[in-house]
């Protein structure tokens, strides 16, 4: 879908769900984040899919992390 | 999460100091805890994370001449401990083949309910990493969203352009996710037994 209002600006929805990890990473360039806000803004199928994306960076973000059982460098500088 | 101490440790990365052999062994040991992660989310096991952790350290060592400093140590570190991993992998398919029968399923029947749901997220997780991933996808997932490296961070390690980060770790999460969601797998933590239609991805 090509919303209307921005003219030759606007991005498809293709366009803006190719964008999305570089969205919500804040890797993209202000312009180019504000014509993806812009579009998410009026789009609910792509907001659902940024939802989507959104919890599953939630859910992977949720990964345990362990602690190293001992100390690897340990005589290392005498090998 | 990014912690005080991870940027105090991604501050000092640029330091030159590190290229003086005095300052190395304090640089490397506090790494330590992080290879040890890194290379538990490639394994999905402690004992193999134990094994390739100290097979970096060996290797980075050996290899301590040849830090020019170009790239982060955290970068040459993550560098070595995914090459450890690929090759040790490379031995073991000759050898083995990954089932599902292997997959350890812990006996969680006599913990609180909150933390049963935390550990099947966790086996979920991992799970998913493991066995239902592309190799490329697994590792520019484990470097972005768990150990949270930047993306020119991660094109430096895995040795790719800046574009194939972009573009990998957007297919990644797509394919996290909808194995997650569309494939069944979501369901997979109610019985630990996975019922996707893509059955194990031998490695």
């Amino acid at each position: 879908m090509l919303l209307q209002g921005g003219g030759a600006r606007n991005l498809t929805c293709q366009q803006v769900r190719s964008l999305l990890s570089l969205y919500l990473d804040q890797e993209l360039s202000e312009p180019r984040r504000k014509m993806v806000s812009s579009h998410l803004k009026q789009c609910p199928s792509c907001r659902a899919e940024e939802r989507s994306l959104t919890k599953t960076l939630l859910l992977i973000h949720a990964a345990e992390t362990v602690e190293p059982p001992r100390n690897y460098l340990n005589n290392k500088r005498s090998d | 999460m990014n912690t005080n101490k991870d940027k105090a440790i991604s501050d000092k990365n640029s330091v030159p100091c590190i290229l003086q052999a005095s300052c190395l062994e304090e640089e490397l040991s506090l790494h330590q805890r992080y290879v040890f992660n890194l290379a538990y989310h490639l394994c999905n096991d402690i004992d193999d994370a134990d094994d390739l952790t100290q097979e970096t350290f060996l290797k980075a060592f050996e290899h301590l001449p040849d830090f020019r400093g170009e790239a982060s140590i955290r970068t040459w570190l993550g560098r070595i401990t995914i090459n450890a991993f690929l090759s040790k992998k490379r031995k073991l398919v000759r050898h083995k083949t990954i089932s599902l029968e292997i997959i350890p399923v812990p006996d969680w029947s006599a913990n609180p309910e909150r933390v049963i749901i935390r550990r099947e997220l966790q086996w979920c997780i991992r799970h998913v990493l493991q066995h239902h991933l592309r190799e490329e996808h697994k590792h520019v997932l484990i470097l972005r969203d768990l150990h949270h490296f930047g993306y020119d961070e991660i094109a430096d390690t895995l040795c790719i352009s800046l574009s194939a980060v972009k573009s990998r770790i957007h297919r990644a999460r797509k394919a996290f996710r909808d194995h997650l969601v569309k494939t069944g797998c979501a369901e997979l933590v109610k019985d630990y037994t996975c019922c996707c239609r893509e059955g194990v991805r031998e490695i």
